[in-house]
């Protein structure tokens, strides 16, 4: 069983300088808390990249190494990084060192091919020669089943692939999950068999055309043979490229996956962009509207000065009139008074006038003679008269309130037009790098892909069926050798039948070996979910032949579709019975397994992680597990607790918690 | 000074305030800017003066095509005979007072003018 003894990283990632995790000898749970983007994910590429010289995005895209490198180190010019795992595995001791430094002769380094990288394998304080040390790390540890030893909680979903048997990437998974459980032992036996079993068939064929009686017979078998094989190997041939044309339509799916995201945070940009132009043709629009105002607004900004003119003007007007109008009454007055007087008559009346009225009528002539004005009235009022004109044609609408409306949507507008350049840039940065040329290329390729596996699966299949009629014209064959081949060929004939016979009985054993091994995972992921389920009328998990799990309810019926939290304890439940089942077991090492879970399904999972396997190394975050929590439901199982500390955003420690 | 100006002008400082104006984008030129900041003078409440050390910008032709302003100025100010030379100095007394304005806040926009020179209240 291997285990893990300790972590040391160099300059990887945010750990700047030497950090190191140890892992006590004792059975039990390692946790190390940090916050995120502080260096959780990056402790769990260590450890790959130790193990296999590759960092994974969350994508399952490859890092480069030239991003791997601490960049407070790099930017005081110390380039490369190194991890050391050290390990046991029955009772050796093991140290990993993986090195990346930079090549001689380069200052500063661009990229990849400016790295050298260096790995080197000790045992039991040994060096072992690089072939030797690649072979006892596949034994050890196989990449290819390593994901049910070191996995994100964030893409335990991916095991949701195993329910849809038309998966690419359930297939794979399942391949994994069948390699893991050592089902390959027997299919890898079963194929040897069947080489067997084909060279006794070619040793038959030329036994018989020793034989003058069965050379005919001999000849005709082995050609069939040799067209046989030749088809075997064209077959052979296609079922390669069906699988590498699989797995590319795999990985372009995920990348398409992953690019849609990107596509939609593209379309989003594009959105954003478009708004602004509409708001910049708005801003436009209501700046220009506004300068037309704006020329003749001293006119509105005058009206109420040239109002109150105005006004002011209409009651002089008015009082000049009163004046004009009262000295026209006294001329008149003044006029009459003096044809009296001169008459002696009363001028309205006809009757003499007395002396005494003489007298009276001098004394007012005087008076009124007093107040006459020499004003011109005609000229004065003719001059008020133009300026209430003037002024009233200098009243203009009053266009202030509209600018200060425009003024203000304009400031409106700008508002918005900032807060989405806000938004925009933030958006670029998400989109910074996306080639969309690149997504055109991966789609471009996941097509090609499709139409060249429906192709290769036609060849397949046609080859499939001219094997099926070459091998009954075979067994034609063979079946007459029976009857006409004398004892010479019996010895032949004997080799071929065993041969056939332990070929079948390994195909039977894998059937039986497979159904015993889906039995035993249903059985144990049962046990585990039931322990990590909160929900009392589920039954049970049901396996597919794929090793898929569906969720039973107790009335019988399966459960259809689950939410996310349910599907990660399905898939924590098979990872638990495949560790349990597998003929090569290890520590789990979980980064943010608890992201979808809530409090009640955490606890369960913290109480069961102990007997999931004997080492687990958790990577968490405090609100996605709480310390006391942890240390409530694993108590003695808690064997060491580990605090990422942030110094910097590009410079983290890993410290033991006290 | 016994006749009317035949252009305006603005002094060195108010060429500056203008500047800074017409960098604002609010008006569509510096004929424009300069009617706002005269009007933003009347209604400030100054009085007509005499501006001293002016550079000819407009004649008063192009400023006033129609006489409409020298009208104007003439029935708001019936005692001076002499329109453009108040006009001049009210445009140059606006400009001051808005470069004031804008030396105590940078980001003024023309809607403070505005107010300033038409509170909503009035209108």
């Amino acid at each position: 069983m291997l285990k893990i003894r300790s972590i040391t990283v160099s300059d990887f990632g945010p750990f700047k300088g030497e950090q190191e995790i140890e892992l006590p000898k004792e059975d039990g749970v390692v946790i190390v808390y940090g916050e995120n983007m502080r260096g959780k994910t990056t402790l769990l590429n260590a450890i790959r990249y130790a193990l296999f010289g590759k960092v994974l995005t969350r994508g399952s895209g490859e890092i480069q190494l030239h991003q791997i490198g601490n960049w407070e180190s790099a930017a005081s010019g110390k380039y490369g990084f190194h991890v050391v795992l050290a390990f046991e595995q029955n009772g050796d001791a093991y140290q990993l060192t993986r090195e990346c430094r930079v090549r001689p002769g380069i200052a500063r380094p661009m990229s990849d091919v400016d790295y050298i990288e260096e790995s080197f394998l000790t045992k039991n304080g040994s060096a072992m020669g690089p072939d030797e040390a690649t072979l006892e790390l596949g034994r050890i540890m196989p990449e290819t089943v390593s994901r049910f030893f070191l996995f994100d909680g964030e893409l335990l979903q991916q095991y949701e692939e195993l329910l849809r048997s038309e998966s690419d990437m359930g297939r794979q998974i399942k391949d994994a999950i069948e390699r893991i459980l050592g089902v390959p032992v027997l299919t890898n036996g079963r194929a040897d068999l069947s080489q067997l079993h084909q060279l006794a068939q070619y040793q038959e064929a030329k036994a018989a055309q020793r034989n003058q009686k069965t050379q005919q017979l001999g000849n005709l078998h082995a050609e069939l043979l040799g067209r046989r094989e030749a088809m075997q190997q064209e077959s052979a041939r296609l079922r390669q490229d069906l699988e590498r044309l699989k797995v590319t339509k795999t990985a372009r799916e995920e990348q398409a996956k992953k690019q849609e995201q990107l596509r939609a945070l593209l379309g989003q940009r594009e959105r954003l962009q478009e708004e602004i132009s509409t708001l910049e043709a708005k801003i436009e629009e209501r700046e220009e509207r506004r300068k037309n105002l704006l020329t003749t607004a001293w006119r509105s900004i005058l009206a109420p000065k040239i109002t109150a003119l105005r006004e002011q003007i209409v009651g002089q007007l008015r009082d000049l009139r009163e004046q004009a109008t009262r000295r026209l009454v006294q001329v008149e007055t003044t006029d009459a008074i003096r044809r009296a007087l001169s008459n002696g008559n009363c001028s309205l009346c006809e009757q003499p006038l007395t002396e005494h009225t003489k007298q009276r009528l001098e004394e007012r002539l005087v008076e009124l003679g007093s107040r006459v004005q020499d004003i011109d009235f005609d000229g004065e009022i003719h001059k008020l008269e133009t300026r209430i004109s003037h002024l009233s044609q200098q009243q203009a609408d009053n266009s202030i309130a509209v600018l200060q409306e425009i003024s203000i949507a304009i400031d409106d507008f700008r508002v918005t037009k900032t807060t989405t350049e806000d938004r925009l840039r933030d958006l670029k940065e998400q989109t910074e790098g996306l080639d969309e040329s690149e997504l055109r290329r991966i789609y471009g390729e996941y097509e090609k892909a499709v139409q060249e596996i429906a192709i290769v699966e036609k060849g397949l299949k046609a080859q499939d069926d001219a094997l099926a009629t070459i091998n009954t014209d075979i067994i034609r064959i063979e079946t007459e050798l029976v009857k006409k081949g004398g004892s010479d060929l019996q010895k032949e004939r004997k080799r071929r039948e065993i041969s056939e016979g332990l070929r079948n009985l390994f195909d039977e054993g894998v059937k039986v070996y497979r159904d015993k091994l889906k039995a035993k995972v249903e059985k144990d992921a049962t046990e585990l979910f039931l322990q990590l389920t909160s929900e009392p009328d589920y039954a049970g998990l049901s396996i597919n032949n794929s090793y898929g799990l569906t969720i039973v309810h107790k009335d019988g019926n399966s459960i259809p579709v689950r939410s996310a939290g349910a599907e990660h304890v399905v898939a924590l439940s098979l990872m638990g019975s495949l560790q349990k089942n597998a003929p090569l077991r290890g520590p789990i090492i979980m980064d943010s397994p608890f992201g979808r879970l809530d409090s009640v399904h955490t606890r369960r999972v913290i109480h069961t992680l102990p007997n999931m396997a004997s080492q687990v190394l958790l990577f968490v975050y405090e609100s996605e597990l709480e310390p006391k929590l942890a240390r409530n439901e694993l108590k003695g199982g808690l064997r060491s607790e580990y605090r990422i500390v942030r110094h910097s955003a590009r410079f983290s420690t890993v410290e033991k918690a006290v | 000074m016994t006749e009317d100006k035949k252009t305006i002008g603005l002094t060195a400082e108010n060429r500056s305030v203008m500047e800074r104006i017409m960098d604002k984008g609010f008006f569509r030129d510096q004929k424009d800017a300069a009617m706002f900041a005269m009007a933003y003078a009347i209604r400030q409440g100054l009085q007509p003066g005499n501006a001293e050390g002016t550079n000819t910008i407009w004649n008063v032709g192009s400023l006033d095509p129609d006489g409409e302003i020298r009208i104007l100025i003439g029935n708001l100010f019936p005692e001076t005979a002499m329109p453009y030379r108040v006009v001049e100095s009210f445009v140059n007394a606006g400009l001051l007072q808005i470069g004031f304005r804008m030396d105590k806040e940078a980001g003024i926009e023309i809607t403070d003018l505005l107010g300033e020179a038409a509170p909503l209240s009035e209108k």
